[in-house]
């Protein structure tokens, strides 16, 4: 019967429910639309006309940065500017 | 007032913008807590409504000249949280306008605040969202519909003129049903993507909620057309959508969706239908839409593995938070329906298979659309249920089997309230070929006048 479908926190043993879940629904759904196999040929890569299209030069808002930066985690400042910092040496 | 009224009285200085924006803001103190449409009010709208009564005094108006309209939180409006009602980002500030925006402020309407959605549109219900569910404001036991939750329960509450919401299966027009109002699917490629946080990037458009037709219209005219930043957008020319004409129309209406539904709401509906036929003369037909039993399957299928896709970079480096460590049951769902599709799909089973029930579903709507100029369905095909009671994901999905076709054909579609049951409002869903809106709106315009 399902549950209810407030926000709520996740627990672990929820997430491998709602994985089990997930798997379920897209294997009946796949298998529901089985009979579109027959009705509908493969169709091939679409060909553009032109393959790149006309930019327009928009203006740079000087404030997009800025806000930019106020939303990002981690930040530094060098003598270029300052700069969003992701997972610096994370990967050692 | 009607919509239109208040705009002549606004031009001619009868009415200041910053009374009208005043007026909103005090409802929203009155009603909001009741209903929890808005996420955040805007701390700039009366300074900004100041500014537009000064044009106004200069003789210089836009079309939506001092309007009060209410954003979806997916859609970024510079400076203000656009959370896609998500703890993922709860604290993004937007740093730029979508098209969308720019254009709204171009014509001098007034930002008001951003509303409250399903998370990242994730649901039909209103209540997935992390900052509370959104409730129907003409019976707050029950849902409002979604995703566009807080969208529609604004304009029915009346704490704005008018709403944007996004509409990928059924968002902008399944809340306007449950809420008696009217919601605008527009074609795909008539409004600019470019400032929507994505749910479904193939399927998805921005469209107007309003409480009348001639309001829906006016925003579409304003948010419509060809836009540089959004390739998908097309060089369509945009009447004007104001102007409603009588047509003599063909209206057909299909079995194949009778069956998808209540048979109590359909009835309503078809009864609504053949009234209109009566008055306006127009023609009554029967159309057939083979493919629409699989509407359901081939969207979800679609929107997940795309949903997935645009996720990844909700990965809290840039901004916000890792959008699986902090999202609710509904979007973990997706994410991980879509990342099992993704690994799976060398077998041509799911996202390949979903595109070609897309495919029928598209030549069964260019079939009927040789036998009718538009085509009519109830736009939800069950009544809404108590806020929080247990249903199952495929139950939930079934609210949007009548809305997700004309997603899936990328073709246009409105929702007007046509009737009540048991005092709940029923919307009408009327749908037209791509790029005929006019036509959309010209039918709807004479059935909100039935």
């Amino acid at each position: 019967m399902g549950d209810n479908f407030l926000w709520r926190r996740i627990s672990d043993e929820e997430k491998e429910d709602l994985k089990r879940e997930a798997k379920r629904i897209m294997e009946s759904f796949g298998k529901a639309l089985e009979k579109v196999e027959k009705e509908v040929k493969e169709t091939g890569l679409v060909e553009r006309e032109e393959k790149t299209r006309k930019e327009t030069k928009t203006e740079l808002d000087p404030e997009f940065s800025k806000i930019f930066l106020k939303n990002a985690p981690q930040t530094e400042k060098d003598e270029n500017g300052e700069w969003v910092k992701a997972e610096k040496g994370a990967w050692k | 007032m009607s919509l239109k009224d208040k705009i002549k009285l606004i031009r001619t200085g009868k009415l200041s913008a910053e009374k009208n924006v005043k007026y909103f803001l005090e409802r929203i103190k009155e009603k909001e807590k009741g209903i929890n449409a808005f996420i955040k009010v805007s701390e700039d709208a009366v300074k900004e409504a100041k500014e537009i009564d000064k044009k106004i005094k200069k003789g210089k108006t836009g079309k939506l000249v001092g309007l009060a309209i209410a954003i979806k939180s997916n859609i970024n409006v510079k400076g203000m949280i656009t959370s896609c009602a998500s703890k993922t980002l709860s604290n993004y500030i937007s740093p730029y306008n979508a098209t969308v925006i720019k254009r709204i402020k171009d014509e001098d309407g007034i930002i008001i605040g951003m509303v409250n959605m399903d998370e990242f549109a994730c649901g039909s219900s209103g209540e997935t969202s992390a900052f509370a569910p959104t409730k129907n404001p003409i019976n707050t036991e029950l849902i409002p519909g979604g995703s566009s939750s807080g969208s529609a329960a604004a304009v029915a509450a009346e704490l704005c003129d008018l709403a944007l919401g996004s509409d990928t299966g059924g968002s902008i027009r399944n809340p306007a049903s449950h809420c008696g109002v009217i919601g605008v699917k527009p074609t795909y490629g008539l409004v600019s993507r470019y400032g929507l946080i994505d749910l479904s990037m193939s399927l998805d458009q921005i469209g107007p909620l309003s409480k009348d037709v001639y309001g829906a219209a006016l925003m579409l005219n304003t948010i419509a057309g060809r836009d540089e930043h959004d390739p998908s957008t097309f060089n369509a020319e945009i009447p004007d959508y104001t102007k409603f004409k009588n047509e003599r129309l063909k209206v057909g209406m299909s079995d194949d969706f009778k069956k998808l539904c209540d048979e109590k709401i359909y009835d309503e509906i078809e009864k609504k239908v053949k009234e209109a036929c009566k008055k306006n003369n127009w023609e009554f037909v029967k159309t057939e839409l083979e493919h629409v039993d699989l509407a359901v399957q081939a969207y979800f299928i679609l929107c997940y593995v795309e949903f997935f896709s645009s996720t990844r970079k909700f990965d809290g480096r840039k901004y916000g938070f890792k959008i699986e460590d902090v999202c609710g049951p509904e979007v973990l769902r997706r994410i991980v329906g879509g990342s099992e599709i993704s690994k799976a799909e060398h077998k041509g089973m799911y996202y390949r298979r979903a595109l070609k029930a897309k495919k029928l579903i598209t030549q069964d709507f260019d079939k009927a659309f040789k036998k009718a100029d538009i085509i009519i369905s109830p736009t939800v095909p069950r009544l809404p249920h108590k806020i929080g009671v247990k249903i199952s994901a495929e139950e939930m999905y079934g609210y949007d089997a009548l809305t997700i076709p004309a997603n899936l054909a990328g073709i246009c579609a409105i929702s007007i309230p046509s009737a009540k049951i048991n005092k709940i409002p029923v919307g009408m869903q009327i749908m037209a070929p791509s790029f005929q809106e006019a036509r959309m709106f010209n039918a709807a315009f004479a059935i909100e006048s039935l």
